[in-house]
């Protein structure tokens, strides 16, 4: 079909919200190779939208409407800063006001101040400050009662105040010394009952650095799929509607899964670990020296935050989305992007380990980028895990390629290779070892009088030792993720990935079966 | 016979400030299709316009006492709808699809643009465009975004198959582009 009759029957469908996954792939790619077109589809977008609006009825009724309803709840005839500095104080508790009439009860006859003073402390017992808002970052709004209050700091927080920042960086502090660190467009309420305080965090993400408790009366926090105990230390926590995810930076807590109450884990310095609706995951230590990187795509505001607490940073090269992955959320490769990390550390051993759900079958694409090591020059891959026109995986090292013939099934699969100097390299596909040099290949170098760790035959047809010890690992600097490697016939990747891990040593069998096992 | 002077948007402010709501009704009614029009080129679709500029009028009245009276009210508030727009942009990545975050670049860079065309003309245009049509494109386009007509029952109205539909009303859509790009730039129209 002509391409330009294609590429506009494709915007028509789009402009009607009628377009299939795959036709949004077409118009992606359209996209990809003509930044023009995007434009067109920008203003082609505006027009469909000012044609609408264009037939609408006016806004200024509904504007005044919700206006109106607002200021039924209060003074129709204050200033709006006014009415909501006079709503927050109608709704705050006055204890300095009390406090004056108590004293002044006192200065007249002692006995009724001495009982005046224990019911104020009575009155404020009931509803005392959970703590104050330290500084806000951009606008932070709190709800009380229903009515919403701009957030400054001061802001004295009372039991069920639900809180929702905008910028990152907003601080609370707790009256026992207790600091929660916001991100931005975080969900957070803080309750009180008779156990003690319980902080709920809905979305978004905290940083906690917790005062210590009383041993009976530990500071909870309850997320969508796990709640913890803690007596006194810090850690990061996260939550999106898919999982949730703790991360341990000093201390000890306990963890209890909400979705199965049987599974608890006691998590201390350095480990993390998630919760979702299928329970608890593995409780990983961030302390792996040879941890680099970790990216579980479940933060939808940073997809490619890597929570193993190194410091490699992951960039997105062309155009990746969120998608559901193999657990909560994943990205999806749609052959016009990947990702890419610069400034690897020099090493000499590789595990990466992910999940993918590629897109089977007949393919007309030779390779397919699954992960790429580029030298310091970028010439060329080095090292590269490729899906072969849709079907098989092989490992390229340098021009050489080594078939697994492993066929990858249906669905999400569980994929990890190893590499290190002067070792074969290995692939795993769902825990099982894949490629292994047979006892063929052993023969027939043996029979042409070459030993095990001789260079391979000219033609490539065996991935020998020797080739593995003249590349050398630690010269790689960057790593591309299923993207653009500058080549014809190696494109991006098509398909979902998941749970990308990547360590600078060899992960034993026994510890990649483990992560095949358990996704989280 | 005598006139009454519009008055000026200070003059409307100062009174909401005194507590007269219903004086706010007349500043939005005064810039409501500017800033619609203006969203449009920054926003997914029409709800999500509407939703945004409401959003924008009802935090601009919140903050009315914030409000610098040296500067004009227009681009106060289309800044205050743009930072909507941006907050929502970062709230919906995870749901926009892919063609969308193409989109989301251009986007971006009509937010950052610092000139301020003024928008209401593009609806004025539009509207003269959609005259200048023949008689019966106009109806496909008044059933279509006036009666909210699904294609599917426009395409059997008309005896014609569904893909013909969407493929004539995105060809109306490049043809009231070109006219409004000829009527806001004429020197570049060609």
């Amino acid at each position: 079909m002509d391409p330009q009759k294609e590429f506009n029957i494709l915007v028509a469908n789009w402009q009607e919200g009628e377009l299939s996954p795959d036709g949004e792939q077409r118009l992606a790619a359209f996209l990809d190779t003509n930044p023009e077109l995007t434009e067109e589809l920008a203003d082609l977008s505006e027009i469909h939208t000012l044609l609408d609006l264009h037939h609408r009825p006016h806004l200024h009724k509904r504007v005044m409407k919700t206006l109106k309803k607002s200021e039924d709840r209060t003074s129709a005839t204050r200033s709006p800063r006014t009415t909501a500095t006079r709503q927050f104080r109608q709704i705050q508790p006055a204890p300095k006001k009390r406090y004056k009439v108590v004293l002044a009860a006192a200065a007249t006859i002692a006995i009724i101040g001495t009982f005046a003073a224990i019911a104020l402390v009575s009155s404020q017992d009931a509803n005392p400050s959970l703590g104050s808002v330290v500084r806000v970052s951009e606008t932070m709004t709190a709800t009380r009662q229903g009515q919403q209050i701009d957030v400054q700091p001061g802001f004295q927080i009372q039991p069920n105040d639900q809180f929702m920042t905008q910028g990152s960086g907003s601080r609370l502090s707790l009256a026992d010394g207790t600091t929660l660190d916001l991100a931005g467009q975080t969900m957070f309420q803080l309750q009180r009952n008779e156990q003690g305080i319980v902080a709920q965090l809905a979305d978004g993400a905290l940083y906690a650095d917790v005062a210590k408790q009383p041993a009976d009366q530990p500071l909870r926090f309850n997320l969508p799929h796990m709640n913890i105990d803690v007596l006194g230390t810090k850690f990061h926590l996260s939550t999106s509607h898919y999982l949730d995810h703790l991360q341990m930076v000093e201390g000890k807590v306990r963890v209890q899964s909400v979705d199965a109450p049987q599974q608890q884990q006691i998590l201390v310095t350095g480990q993390v670990t998630h919760g979702d609706q299928q329970g608890l995951g593995t409780v990983v230590s961030t302390l792996d020296p040879g941890f680099q990187l970790w990216l579980p795509f479940n933060d939808d505001d940073v997809m490619l935050r890597n929570i193993s607490g190194k410091a490699l940073v992951p960039t997105i090269q062309g155009k990746i989305a969120i998608a559901p992955g193999k657990h909560g959320g994943g990205a999806q490769f749609n052959g016009i992007g990947g990702i890419r990390i610069d400034q690897l550390p020099q090493s000499t051993r590789w595990t990466i380990s992910c999940w993918l759900n590629l897109k089977r079958g007949e393919s007309a694409v030779k390779d397919e980028v699954i992960v790429a090591f580029l030298d310091s020059e970028h010439a060329f891959q080095t090292c590269a895990l490729t899906l072969h026109k849709g079907k098989e995986l092989k490992l390229n090292l340098m021009k050489h390629k080594l078939e697994s013939h492993a066929v990858v099934g249906d669905g999400w699969q569980h994929l990890a290779f190893t590499f290190e100097s002067g070792k074969q390299m290995e692939l795993f596909i769902n825990g099982q070892r894949a490629v292994e040099e047979d006892d063929d290949d052993k023969k027939k170098r043996r029979k042409r009088g070459k030993k095990d760790d001789d260079d391979v035959d000219d033609n490539g047809e065996t991935l020998g030792l020797a080739r593995i010890k003249t590349f050398d690992p630690a010269a790689m600097t960057s790593l591309v993720i299923g993207g653009h490697l500058g080549q014809q016939k190696v494109k991006p990747l098509r398909g979902g990935m998941d749970d990308l891990r990547i360590y600078t040593r060899i992960l034993s069998a026994k510890e990649i079966a483990r992560l095949a096992a358990d996704p989280k | 016979m005598t006139t009454t002077a519009e008055p000026t948007d200070q003059m409307i402010i100062n009174r909401v400030l005194k507590g007269d709501l219903n004086a706010y009704e007349q500043l939005v009614i005064r810039y409501e299709l500017q800033l619609q029009a203006s969203l449009a080129r920054l926003c997914r679709d029409t709800h999500e316009v509407q939703k945004v500029a409401h959003d924008a009028f009802v935090h601009a009245y919140q903050k009315l006492k914030t409000y610098n009276s040296e500067y004009p009210f227009y681009p106060w508030v289309r800044t205050i709808a743009v930072n909507l727009v941006r907050q929502d942009v970062r709230r919906r990545d995870r749901r926009q699809s892919i063609v969308d975050t193409y989109i989301t670049d251009i986007r971006e860079r009509y937010a950052a643009d610092v000139v301020m065309i003024k928008e209401s003309d593009r609806l004025h245009a539009l509207r003269d465009c959609i005259q200048g049509l023949p008689a019966e494109q106009q109806e496909m386009l008044t059933k279509r975004y006036q009666e909210q007509t699904p294609v599917t029952d426009l395409a059997e109205q008309i005896g014609r198959k569904t893909g013909a539909v969407k493929m004539q009303l995105h060809r109306l859509r490049g043809v009231l582009k070109q006219c409004i790009q000829g009527k806001m730039h004429p020197e570049g129209a060609s």
